[in-house]
């Protein structure tokens, strides 16, 4: 099964995109923070992230795909940014940061879904 | 025949001058001149009865300082043999002087711009002057009959109208001080010249047997008229010159009013441009500010809107899986009215943006056909919705731009998501093209449907922000009321605009015409 990492530090946020995924045949996992992230990936290592920019606390999510992405163990997981900015400059931050995607909140399932496909074939990563 | 008989009939009398009266006679003259010269001064600037009554103050200043040096000089002429005046010719004489005077000034006065008018005036002037100095000659009854030398008589005649017509046009011609005293110290040499001339002309021959005059008016009565025309005159000089002072006065206050308001108002004006700058510097301030803010809320509010619309949708999916109609329908509600709270905000933070030139313009290269498909693609579910017919028709030569895409597409997608928003049934087409315009490529994409149409008066407005056509459309068909503006100012900053063609009922074709290459538009 698909693994997917989802990190978000809204609780709501997180559990609505994780259920709706989850009925999509995904499996999850989660990161409230990015320090947790960087915890839980080397543990978990997911199929696919899907990174929230805008972190309560602690390093943001555009610091933690820098990090991930340093690492060569988790380099190659996808990354696609989640944001509730909608500025231009975001987009551009998000794919500097060695992030495959981007997308804007509040989630389009269809958009993303879409996205996590293309994401998956243009690594290669897919295991669906 | 006794010797004192002899000595009348041989000889002319002596006749000698008081110097001090002949200086008198002059200034009488001179001080008259100028007074009617100021009085005439003022016939010009005024009308009316006003007019009338400086050139009568004139011609009787002029009149009676002529009148008033005539006997003032015959007072100190001085001959061994009393004479009086008849009173009826003397009054003629000082009448004739005011009228002749008042001729002169009313023809130059009154008709300034006809070259005859002057010489003429000056020869009626001079005219006035020699008939009111023989009139007063006349007016002599003494023991001496007067000889005659006609080549001064016409000498002193000659003095008179050249120096009077030079006078006035002196006075005339122009206003400055100088020019009056010139005009004054002319008129004297005309009036005193011909007199003296006049004077010069006559011999007073002893009559014989004759008797010294008993009637008449003697010296001192002579004395006393001469004063009062001189208080006349002078009574006059004063009334000019007061008049003078409160011009003047006047002149002087209403300078120092013009003075002052320009002093305030340049003031006014440096206060109001610090204040402006001031308000300038605080709205863009404010503008920033709002910039800043908008972005903000706008991720403030897109959170919790966020788990709106998400948990919504999961409802939604879970109540379809319970067949659960009626949850359903109120689930769909909460899901649209949010999505509409979302297209709002991003319009407004889009819309905000571009007037806080923030906007930034990415310049990618784009083929033209990606992003028509790209374009329907988004905008195929509301297509279908309404049961539309879409169709696409590339007629570009040119099959890449290099624009801002992300712009480029929002705005297609505006104006492909009106037209299937507000045609039913109907037809939706796409139809792009290009044209030579100032050198340069550009594209057209026409969007066309079949639906409600325009009315003519709300297409002028249509592109405003908020606004909707009526507001039964607004009612009906929901939307921001922004997608219009914002798609316009997106496709204004490509260099580009919207233009629309409609009618009520017959559908709208509302074309987005930009250049193919953004630099080269920006650079022409």
């Amino acid at each position: 099964m698909t693994k997917l990492l989802i990190v978000e530090d809204n609780a709501f946020n997180r559990d609505m995109l994780g259920r709706r995924l989850q009925k999509r045949g995904f499996d999850l996992c989660y990161a409230e923070t990015g320090e947790a992230a960087l915890d839980v990936v080397p543990r978990e290592m997911p199929d696919l992230i899907l990174m929230d920019i805008g972190l309560g606390s602690g390093i943001d999510g555009l610091e933690t795909t820098r990090r991930l992405k340093a690492v060569p163990q988790t380099a190659a997981i996808p990354v696609i940014a989640l944001t509730a900015h909608a500025l231009a400059t975001d987009r551009e931050r998000s794919l500097d940061a060695g992030c495959v995607d981007y997308d804007t909140k509040p989630v389009d399932l269809t958009r993303l879904l879409a996205k996590i496909e293309a994401a998956f074939k243009s690594t290669g990563t897919s295991k669906a | 025949m006794s010797n004192f008989d002899m000595q009348y009939l041989s000889v002319p009398l002596t006749e000698t001058y008081q110097p001090e009266l002949v200086l008198l006679s002059l200034t009488v003259i001179f001080f008259a001149s100028f007074t009617a010269l100021t009085l005439a001064g003022r016939i010009e600037s005024s009308s009316g009865q006003t007019r009338m009554g400086w050139l009568l103050g004139a011609a009787i200043a002029l009149g009676g300082g002529i009148w008033s040096m005539h006997f003032v000089a015959m007072l100190a002429f001085d001959m061994d043999m009393p004479v009086r005046y008849a009173p009826g010719l003397t009054v003629i004489s000082f009448l004739v002087a005011i009228v002749v005077v008042a001729f002169g000034l009313l023809l130059v006065a009154f008709r300034p711009g006809e070259v005859y008018s002057l010489p003429v005036a000056g020869i009626i002037a001079g005219l006035g002057v020699s008939a009111m100095h023989y009139t007063g000659m006349a007016a002599m009854q003494m023991g001496a009959t007067i000889q005659w030398d006609a080549k001064l008589v016409a000498l002193s005649v000659l003095i008179g109208i050249a120096a009077s017509a030079a006078a006035l046009w002196l006075s005339f011609n122009s206003r400055t001080p100088g020019a009056k005293l010139g005009a004054s110290a002319l008129m004297t040499v005309a009036v005193a010249g011909m007199h003296y001339t006049g004077m010069a002309a006559a011999s007073y021959i002893p009559a014989h047997g004759a008797l010294a005059p008993t009637e008449g008016a003697s010296s001192e009565i002579l004395a006393v008229a001469v004063a009062s025309a001189s208080f006349v005159i002078l009574f006059l000089a004063l009334l000019a010159a007061m008049f003078d002072q409160t011009l003047a006065k006047r002149a002087q206050a209403e300078a120092l009013r013009l003075r002052n308001m320009n002093e305030k108002l340049e003031g006014m004006v440096a206060e109001r441009t610090i204040e402006l700058l001031k308000a300038k510097h605080v709205a863009e301030r404010a503008s920033t500010a709002k910039t800043d803010f908008l972005a903000s809320m706008s991720h403030e509010l897109r959170t919790p809107l966020n788990a709106v619309i998400g948990y919504s949708e999961i409802l939604m999916e879970e109540a379809e899986e319970r067949d659960d109609g009626s949850a359903r329908g109120d689930l769909e509600k909460i899901h649209t009215a949010g999505k509409h709270i979302l297209a709002l905000i991003n319009d407004i933070l889009d819309l905000s943006k571009i007037e806080a030139g923030k906007m930034d313009v990415a310049v990618e290269r784009v083929q033209l056909k990606d992003l028509i498909d790209d374009s329907l693609t988004v905008c195929r579910r509301l297509l279908e919705d309404n049961n539309n017919h879409c169709t696409v028709e590339h007629r570009s030569r040119v099959t890449h731009l290099d624009t801002d895409a992300t712009k480029l597409r929002q705005a297609v997608i505006n104006l492909l998501g009106n037209a299937a928003k507000f045609t039913k049934n109907g037809e939706v087409s796409i139809e792009t093209c290009s044209v030579r315009r100032d050198e340069a490529d550009w594209i057209e994409i026409a969007v066309r449907d079949t639906g409600i149409g325009i009315a003519p008066e709300f297409q002028a407005d249509i592109f405003e922000d908020f606004h909707r056509g009526d507001s039964n459309t607004a009612r009906h068909h929901g939307g921001t009321g922004l997608g219009l503006a914002l798609s316009r100012r997106l496709v204004r900053l490509l260099g580009g605009d919207i233009t629309l063609v409609s009618a009520s009922g017959k559908g709208a074709i509302f074309t987005i015409a930009v250049p193919a290459q953004i630099q080269n538009a920006v650079a022409s």
